[in-house]
């Protein structure tokens, strides 16, 4: 008979060994879940950097009309997917290469389909409009950043209403 | 090699509380009750399991809970709602500690489970590893020994048995008592670890440089909607103290592991910073605050001693934490209940009271037994009214009986507390007082104690 203290040492010394594993470099990290790395905001910033935040909007047919924002929650897709379909559907990220022509079509066609019950009465297209951020070493300088738009496209004839 | 060996099992099978280890089966399966529908609710995983094939990519975890139904296989959405029902049903019963280990395993199962199959659609996050893998750990351990149902269950046949009232046996110290404690340690040690050395890795000191939080902080408070990360993130000093005080504690933790008595500076400034960090980036990671209970014991001793020292009693209480031994400064300040020992139905109720009485706030005399000590603790009572009523004493001597020491217990011993508002509503104390008179008047009792009949 084993003894348990020995059993219960081969499985503390093989839960530790399977985390240290999931940690090192190279590895796979989450894919060993739930031993996994934890690498998450680790690369470094310097002074002066910036990113785009986008936002993915309904345009209403009228000028008139009010617009509205189509966000995540609304939609009812993960954050990190949605800020993906957002950066392909208008071109990319600034320090990234282009997507293909395809990809950014595909990406807008995922917004509309996820938008289409979602766009308020009299909306005719949908547009991502995108605000600069940048970080100075005293901290965000400004944080209401003019908003510019960077990709519009009509809605499906399907999902107007 | 032997000192190696002494020291593993000196710091994994150390001797240790039994009620420690039964205070962190509470607090986890509590906070898996809590998190898992809070954070990941079932019509999470039954829209995942309608979504397109392509994009179920299972990760390994689920593919071998699910071997059963073949290598990769895809959980309908019925056998997920099953899985979330009895998962939720495990852990209720693993937080009362009915069938503790067993309800623990199928909790362990059932969370893994239905977190293996949320993270089966290409992302992945970290707040729930760690604890996932401890309650594996605790399924193995004896955690159902104090503060559960299946305690009560073994301590009232005990006592039926005996006819005496029915204590924790032995001196509430276990070898497998610390194991899963340590492990919980070790692995937050280890997660904190991997995070500060990536940082390192990928971003060099430059990480510290205040630009990079202020950068992450701003980033997620836009993506999340948290306006306290954007005023937050104009503040380029205070990000750059945070930076520092991040690295040094994620490269550090393990500290608190190793020497105990700094866990309660790890662990608060834990607290501290994932509290933070949710409020401006929305990053969950109430998981690994849960997790620090696993710190319990090195902070009470910790808590311990600066009340002592407080109360200018000096740090003379020793350095090495003892998780039952009874605190001596609390003998002065403990309750008496007298109760009657020839009572089955009494004897059992003490039973349940001193299961419950976690903080040893309560002495049982057993008037029948021990009418000397009972006399003491209080003055001018008859035998004769002792066998009417329980009595309760307070440590000023004041003392109360039947239905209005039962409703002034409730008040002394934390467990009880809940029942403690029931019984101060109108029209209650009345009825509860006819509804005593009438049982004690009626109670069976034995004509000599269990320990004596013999002689």
């Amino acid at each position: 008979v084993i003894p348990a203290k020995t059993l219960v040492s081969a499985g503390i010394v093989g839960v530790l060994v399977a985390q240290v594993y999931a940690m090192a470099p190279g590895t796979s990290g989450s894919w060993y879940w739930p031993f996994m790395n934890y690498p998450m905001y680790s690369a470094a910033k310097l002074p002066g950097a910036g990113f785009s935040f986008r936002r993915l909007e309904a345009v209403p047919c009228d000028a008139a009309d009010p617009r509205v924002e189509l966000p995540a929650k609304t939609l009812g897709v993960q954050t990190f997917r949605f800020r993906n379909l957002l950066e392909t559907a208008s071109g990319g990220r600034r320090d990234a290469p282009p997507p293909s022509a395809e990809a950014i079509d595909e990406a807008r066609a995922a917004l509309g389909a996820l938008a289409r019950r979602h766009v308020p009465e009299g909306s005719c297209e949908l547009e991502i409009v995108s605000r600069d951020f940048v970080v100075e070493a005293a901290g965000l300088v400004d944080p209401t950043p003019p908003a510019r738009p960077v990709a519009r496209w009509p809605l499906e004839a399907e999902a107007r209403r | 090699m032997s000192r190696l060996a002494e020291w593993w099992d000196r710091h994994w099978f150390a001797p240790s509380s039994l009620r420690d280890l039964a205070v962190v089966r509470i607090v986890l399966a509590a906070g898996v009750l809590v998190l898992m529908p809070t954070f990941s609710p079932p019509s999470v995983h039954i829209e995942l399991s309608r979504v397109d094939e392509s994009l179920f990519l299972p990760i390994p975890a689920l593919k071998v809970l699910l071997l059963p139904l073949g290598w990769g296989a895809r959980p309908s959405a019925e056998l997920l709602s099953t899985a979330y029902v009895l998962t939720l049903a495990a852990g209720i019963l693993a937080l009362v500690g009915w069938y503790a280990r067993a309800s623990m395993a199928v909790l362990a199962l059932g969370n893994a489970l239905l977190i293996a199959h949320e993270y089966s659609y290409g992302e992945v996050h970290h707040p729930e590893g760690l604890v996932a893998i401890v309650l594996f750990a605790l399924a193995l351990a004896p955690i159902g020994a104090e503060l559960s149902v299946d305690a009560l269950r073994r301590r009232l046949a005990a006592a039926r048995a005996t006819g005496a009232v029915a204590r924790a046996p032995g001196d509430g110290l276990h070898p497998m008592a610390l194991w899963p404690l340590r492990l919980g340690q070790w692995l937050l040690a280890l997660a904190y670890l991997s995070a500060g050395i990536s940082k390192l890795w990928h971003g060099g000191p430059t990480w510290m440089n205040g630009t990079t939080l202020t950068y992450y902080v701003v980033y997620d408070a836009l993506a999340f909607d948290r306006p306290l990360g954007l005023w937050v993130a104009q503040f380029g000093w205070l990000l750059q103290a945070l930076s520092v005080v991040t690295i040094v504690w994620e490269l550090f933790f393990w500290v608190a592991v190793l020497l105990p008595r700094t866990a309660w500076l790890f662990v608060l400034t834990g607290i501290g910073l994932h509290v933070g960090i949710y409020l401006t980036q929305r990053a969950p990671f109430f998981h690994f605050i849960v997790l620090y209970i696993v710190f319990l014991d090195p902070i009470r001793a910790e808590w311990r001693r600066l009340r002592d020292r407080l109360r200018g009693r000096g740090a003379g209480l020793g350095t090495r934490v003892s998780t039952v031994a009874p605190d001596p400064t609390a003998a002065a300040s403990r309750w008496t209940v007298l109760y009657d020992g020839l009572c089955p139905l009494c004897i059992r109720t003490a039973t349940i009271v001193d299961l419950l009485d976690v903080g040893r706030r309560v002495v049982l005399v057993d008037f029948e037994g021990s009418w000397a000590l009972a006399s003491a603790r209080a003055p001018g009572l008859t035998p004769e009214q002792a066998r009417e009523a329980m009595h309760l004493v307070a440590p000023d001597g004041r003392r109360v009986r039947g239905f209005l020491a039962f409703r002034a217990l409730t008040a002394v011993v934390p467990a009880l507390w809940p029942l403690a508002p029931l019984l101060r509503l109108p029209g209650v104390a009345p009825a509860g007082d006819r509804i005593y008179r009438f049982v004690a008047a009626r109670r069976p009792r034995r004509h000599c104690r269990a320990d004596t009949c013999t002689i």
